[in-house]
């Protein structure tokens, strides 16, 4: 799914304010990006934040009735705040649910 | 015409909260960004409800709710709170501290102002 899909599922009346909020969504992903890739590293000081930005891009996307996108973001602040990010597998689904969200908003 | 005040820290949010409660329900809505600021909001435009994020930094949604149930002018105003789905085992706590009830986020934006109206029993 590439923006222009994304934009097509939001009620037409938000559209406008979606396209206005386009930027500062991307820059929130890349920020939860940077976030959790530093958490992998072993800065564990950053957990807070990162749940706060998951939690963020959750609501963000969800006041646009964008389900599925709000569903990435909250399977990725639910790993977090469980403090469940550990394994290779739960680091794996929170590395394909932020390239999701970047797909989602990239032109 | 009802007025519904909102209170979240992201500013997108609540003015997407704002746009489809005034487009869609034909409400009057009021935005604060801070938990102080909806406290002083509340009690100088007397909202018929308010909408309130969980989680904000420094006065936090129930830190705010004890705030509002403290003033006089805003005790009675009913809370519903906006959480989302990974905050649910929290949800009974916030009925226990006073919230009128909970949505939780994603919502549907065309199917919000019926969502509020049902959790407080208004007829539109």
């Amino acid at each position: 799914m590439r923006l222009a899909d994304t934009r097509a599922l939001v009620p037409e009346f938000l559209r406008e304010n979606f396209d206005r909020n386009v930027p500062a969504l991307v820059e929130r992903v890349a920020v939860l990006d940077e976030l959790t890739h530093s958490l992998f590293d072993g800065q564990v000081d950053l957990l807070s934040k990162a749940v706060q930005s998951a939690h963020d891009l959750c609501g963000s996307f969800g006041v646009f009735g964008l389900r599925e996108l709000s569903g990435f973001a909250q399977e990725v602040e639910g790993i977090l705040r469980a403090d469940d990010y550990g394994n290779a597998s739960r680091q794996e689904i929170i590395r394909n649910n932020i390239s999701n969200l970047r797909q989602c908003l990239h032109a | 015409m009802r007025r519904v005040l909102v209170i979240d820290d992201q500013p997108d949010i609540s003015e997407t909260i704002a746009a489809t409660l005034s487009i869609v329900a034909r409400w009057e809505v009021l935005t604060a960004n801070t938990g102080e600021e909806g406290v002083r909001l509340a009690a100088e435009q007397s909202p018929d409800c308010i909408l309130l994020d969980v989680m904000m930094p420094d006065l936090d949604g129930p830190a705010t709710l004890r705030r509002l149930k403290s003033n006089s002018q805003t005790a009675r105003v009913p809370v519903i709170f906006l959480t989302s789905k990974a905050q649910i085992s929290e949800q009974e706590e916030l009925g226990r501290i006073g919230a009128a009830g909970v949505l939780t986020k994603p919502f549907d934006p065309l199917q919000l102002g019926q969502q509020i109206s049902n959790i407080l029993g208004w007829s539109e």
